[in-house]
């Protein structure tokens, strides 16, 4: 069979300001009708950039300065606007990341639609299109297509939009898709159900996918075959099978040794040091010697060439280190600093260091000046109902969640960033729900937020060193800022340099660092770390993991983790609490959570995370993906709020609301089936 | 030896704006721009130095003269020496330009802080002051008030300067909105900060780039307004060589002779382009995700 598409000795540059920089070298791959390729690397390796060399959409300042990219045995770089406007959308699409952006806010979905099926339909009827259009909808999975189809993007959830974007590229029945990172700003659930619709999609229409991710569990998911690109170069190519259970690469391994993982019970996990190399100062040797476990002398003289193994597995390195141990799973000797955290003793009798009771957060809605003269009433959004936790001194709680199920929320009120609208927060027995500002602020130096986003979290005017300083000042405490603030970047693994730079100048792991550094400077007890390591790549989210249980280990600190991604829970956390709309559904030991779960929801979330193992690859397609999206906290489902996407739900769910059941002295489940979890259906 | 990490951070702070003068006349733009604003001011303070004439003289043997050795823009229909009353009128329009702006800045400040950091009803009966005052057009405004106050200079400050508010507070309260919704002011908030130290040091800073750039562009503008005022009679009296008094006096004479009001046009033109390079550059200087090492 002859390939769909076969790209040759690819070279792809940039003009910029540096130079010309060379961002793609030599690569060469081929893909054949109905097959999936990952595409997996670091940011800056250049994924994004064989995604535009193929569509023959690059960036104004670039272009392919050599090589072929053979469609259907025709050669996309010698073809003509014209030829090339005609192939994409028809023959050649793609999605993005972002399906807010790549949807026109004031056109409703169905004109879009319309828009593009008729480019490529010029003869057919207008109502012929129609219904090729709606049942595309209907297709990738949205409820009422008949109706929403003449709704504007906006009106659509992000996983909903994301399936618009895929519906419009497969409309006219593509040889060849593109997705670049179509699943990376979703929740796990949502990519999970993303992940089927392609596959399915792809069994059905035959559509070759070229798929681009940062995740190699998504890869394991879905890819036949994987290519891991490395600072413009491909440095590994294979199936998926072999790829997964025999990673030859160091950076392949590498990769799948960062991947935290709940399966794995790992003391520590292996970060990659150093950072993906500039396009504009790369190495003479092997791009990945700097940073390779392996690397000998000859690594950083001379450029290593492919050594071709058995079935078209290519691997680009100069010394081929024996035989892996499945998923790439051993650490190198320098790398294993076993911790002392077998002595941590967490008393679950003391008196927890925070309390929360029956604790509520609503959000009123804000009704303007002359909304209020007309009499209009202010609706309440509870983003967190009724919560009861107890956090112990010394203790990691993790908390999961689907987003819009209100843990950000529930963290900030803790810390009395938000105020409570009902219940109690004690800190240390004391009660701290209703204290004013002024005795708050002493207070606040105890309790810590490390934010979401590290740059906005940042002042954007201020050098790392006066941000560091910042607590000291406002809590008015002399410190000398020539002894502090070194001590401080060491503490987080900053180099002392780091101290002249401005936010905007660190890469988003050093942002990261950062802001940890300033909520520790005043060696706080508790803190709450939101999403720690989403927008990483692995290896750095590797390290930032690693300095987090450091931390821990080191002052004794008590944290309240806020996370989407399981497998950042299953290596740092103690106990797990599950949160749907605002609700604390299921609360238990760690181990227990994950392999007994008690809760569907929880059962969803587990059987959604994509694992980068050779399991994953084997059983894809088998996994139960939970239906539907999380409802808006303004009109919850009647009953158990998750009973409409619940497998195992019966009509007593959907009448009355379930109270939390004892599994037994630490685990409880807010369900009124919690035995049924986990049985076959 | 001890010391207190704010006193310190104060003179690095110091020591770090200086180079920022440096960075602005790095830029070409920046350097013309700053170039043209500091002839003004230079103007504005030695004018009795730099005028070969007196402002008010008059000499009724060289009327309409064209530029010449002896008068180097000419004179006007009462033989006055052009050159001079545009270096004199310079300080008539820097005297009302910068109170007015300055007026304007304070209060405009003043209440978009307040409306955009406590929001809620302060914000809403702000806003509604603010729109009534944006309602009436500016020049119908300022005659409505000269009328009743009669036409001076310090009410054309005055009326000018009521007239900026809104637009510095409308600037200031959105600027305040959207920094005040970053982390980093909840960081400093969750550090125990008060209202006051959140506002001067992480507030102010991030939004003071867009009022720079305002105030550049507000100057000029104000210069015309006053000599708008002035061309229509309401604001600095004749013979005072106000701008506007020049292109009013000129206006009446262009077929006798163009130069007084080109001269005086040419003044208004160059000044606007001087605040406005100096101004964007300083806004771009300013901002360090803007300042990076390559120059614009």
């Amino acid at each position: 069979m002859a390939d769909l598409l076969e790209v040759k000795n690819l070279e792809v540059k940039y003009r910029t300001r540096n130079g010309v920089l060379t961002a793609l070298r030599n690569i060469g791959f081929s893909m054949q009708e109905g097959e999936v390729l990952g595409v997996v690397g670091e940011s800056g390796c250049g994924k994004s950039t064989i995604a535009g060399a193929v569509m023959q959409l690059l960036p104004l300042n670039g272009w392919i300065s050599q090589g072929q990219v053979l469609f259907k045995g025709h050669d996309l770089v010698q073809a003509g606007p014209e030829e090339l406007r005609r192939l994409r959308g028809c023959e050649l699409s793609m999605v993005f990341q972002d399906a807010m952006t790549s949807l026109n806010p004031v056109f409703n979905i169905e004109t879009q639609m319309l828009d593009i099926l008729q480019a490529h339909n010029p003869t057919k009827s207008r109502n012929e299109l129609r219904k090729i259009a709606l049942a595309m909808f209907e297709r990738v999975g949205i409820p009422d297509g008949v109706q929403r189809i003449k709704d504007f993007p906006h009106q659509f959830s992000g996983g909903m939009r994301q399936r618009i974007m895929i519906a419009m590229a497969l409309m006219a029945n593509p040889s060849l898709l593109i997705a670049d990172e179509p699943t990376s700003s979703l929740d796990v659930t949502l990519e999970a159900q993303i992940l089927e619709l392609l596959r399915g999609l792809r069994d059905e229409l035959g559509t070759a996918i070229l798929y681009i991710s940062h995740d190699l569990g998504v890869i394991a998911q879905l890819c036949d075959h994987v290519i891991v690109m490395y600072a413009g170069n491909i440095v590994e190519r294979g199936d998926s099978r072999t790829l997964f259970e025999h990673p030859r690469h160091p950076y392949t391994r590498a990769l799948l040794a960062a991947h935290p993982s709940h399966k794995r019970h790992l003391n520590r996990l292996l970060s990659i040091p150093g950072r993906v190399p500039s396009l504009k100062d790369l190495p003479v040797g092997c791009k990945f010697a700097d940073r390779c476990n392996f690397a000998q002398p000859e690594c950083y003289q001379a450029e290593p060439n492919y050594i071709p193994l058995e079935e078209d597995h290519l691997v680009l390195c100069h010394h081929l280190v024996g035989e892996i141990p499945p998923g790439g799973a051993e650490l190198p000797a320098q790398e294993v600093i076993p911790l002392v955290s077998g002595g941590r003793v967490i008393d679950q009798n003391a008196v927890p260091l925070i309390k929360a009771q029956d604790l509520q957060t609503y959000f009123k809605d804000r009704v303007g000046i002359i909304g209020q003269l007309l009499g209009r009433k202010a609706g309440s959004l509870p983003a967190v109902n009724g919560i009861d936790l107890d956090i112990q001194r010394g203790e990691t709680i993790g908390l999961v969640g689907e987003s819009g199920s209100g843990k950000t929320t529930l963290g900030k009120t803790l810390l009395r960033l938000i105020n409570s609208t009902g219940g109690r927060i004690l800190f240390e027995g004391q009660e701290i729900t209703h204290l004013n500002e002024r005795n708050v602020r002493p207070m606040r130096a105890r309790m810590q937020m490390i934010f979401q986003d590290p740059f906005s979290s940042l002042s954007p005017r201020m050098k790392v060193a006066d941000l560091l300083l910042e607590p000291f000042r406002i809590q008015k405490i002399p410190v000398d800022p020539h002894s502090k603030v070194p001590e401080l970047l060491e503490m987080v693994g900053l180099a002392g340099e780091q101290a002249d730079k401005y936010a905007h100048q660190l890469s988003g792991g050093q942002a990261r660092r950062v802001g940890f550094a300033r909520a520790l400077a005043l060696n706080p007890e508790f803190l709450v770390a939101d999403e720690p390591t989403s927008g990483l790549d692995v290896s750095v989210a590797a390290g930032v993991l690693n300095l987090l249980k450091d931390l821990r280990e080191k002052l004794g600190l008590t944290y309240l983790i806020i996370t989407h991604n399981l497998n950042v829970i299953g290596f740092i956390a103690d106990r797990v609490g599950v949160m749907y709309l605002g609700r604390l559904v299921e609360l238990g030991p760690t181990e227990e959570i994950f392999d007994h779960p008690s809760h569907p929801y929880t059962e969803a979330l587990l059987m959604a995370i994509s694992n980068p193992d050779l399991q994953q690859v084997a059983e894809r397609g088998k996994r139960l993906v939970v239906k539907g999206e999380i409802p808006s906290p303004r009109h919850p489902p009647s009953g158990c709020p998750f009973h409409p996407r619940c497998r195992y739900a019966d009509a007593r769910c959907a009448r009355e609301v379930p109270v939390a059941v004892v599994i037994n002295a630490t685990h409880r489940s807010v369900c009124f089936y919690p035995e049924r979890v986990g049985e076959a259906v | 030896m001890e010391y207190v990490a704010r006193s310190t951070s104060r003179t690095t702070r110091f020591l770090e704006r200086i180079p920022v003068l440096g960075a602005v006349l790095q830029r070409p733009l920046g350097a013309l721009g700053f170039s043209i604003v500091l002839i003004f001011v230079l103007t504005t303070i030695f004018a009795p130095l730099i005028a070969p004439y007196s402002d008010t003289k008059q000499d009724f043997s060289a009327i309409f003269q064209p530029p010449s050795r002896a008068h180097l823009l000419g004179t006007d229909n009462l033989g006055r020496d052009l050159f001079s009353r545009i270096v004199y009128g310079t300080r008539i329009e820097m005297s009302a330009a910068l109170p007015a702006v300055t007026i304007g800045l304070t209060f405009g400040l003043l209440l978009g802080l307040l409306a955009g950091y406590l929001g809620g009803g302060v914000d809403n009966v702000i806003v509604v002051l603010l729109d009534s005052i944006q309602a009436f057009p500016s020049l119908v405004l300022a005659l409505a008030i000269l009328a009743v106050l009669g036409p001076s200079l310090t009410n054309v400050i005055l009326v000018i300067g009521l007239a900026l508010i809104p637009g510095y507070a409308r600037v200031t309260r959105s600027q305040v909105k959207s920094v005040k919704n970053n982390d980093y002011i909840q960081v400093e908030y969750n550090l125990g900060a008060s209202t006051g130290r959140i506002i001067r040091m992480h507030i102010l800073p991030n939004i003071i780039a867009p009022l720079v750039i305002l105030i550049s562009m507000d100057l000029p503008v104000v210069i015309t307004f006053e000599a708008g005022l002035s061309f229509l009679g309401l604001g600095v009296r004749p013979p005072a060589p106000s701008w506007g008094v020049i292109l009013s006096d000129g206006f009446k004479f262009i077929f006798n002779s163009p130069w007084p009001v080109m001269s005086a046009a040419f003044a208004l033109i160059l000044v606007t382009l001087g605040f406005t390079l100096f101004g964007e550059t300083l806004r771009d200087v300013l901002d360090p995700r803007l300042s990076g090492t390559e120059g614009g």
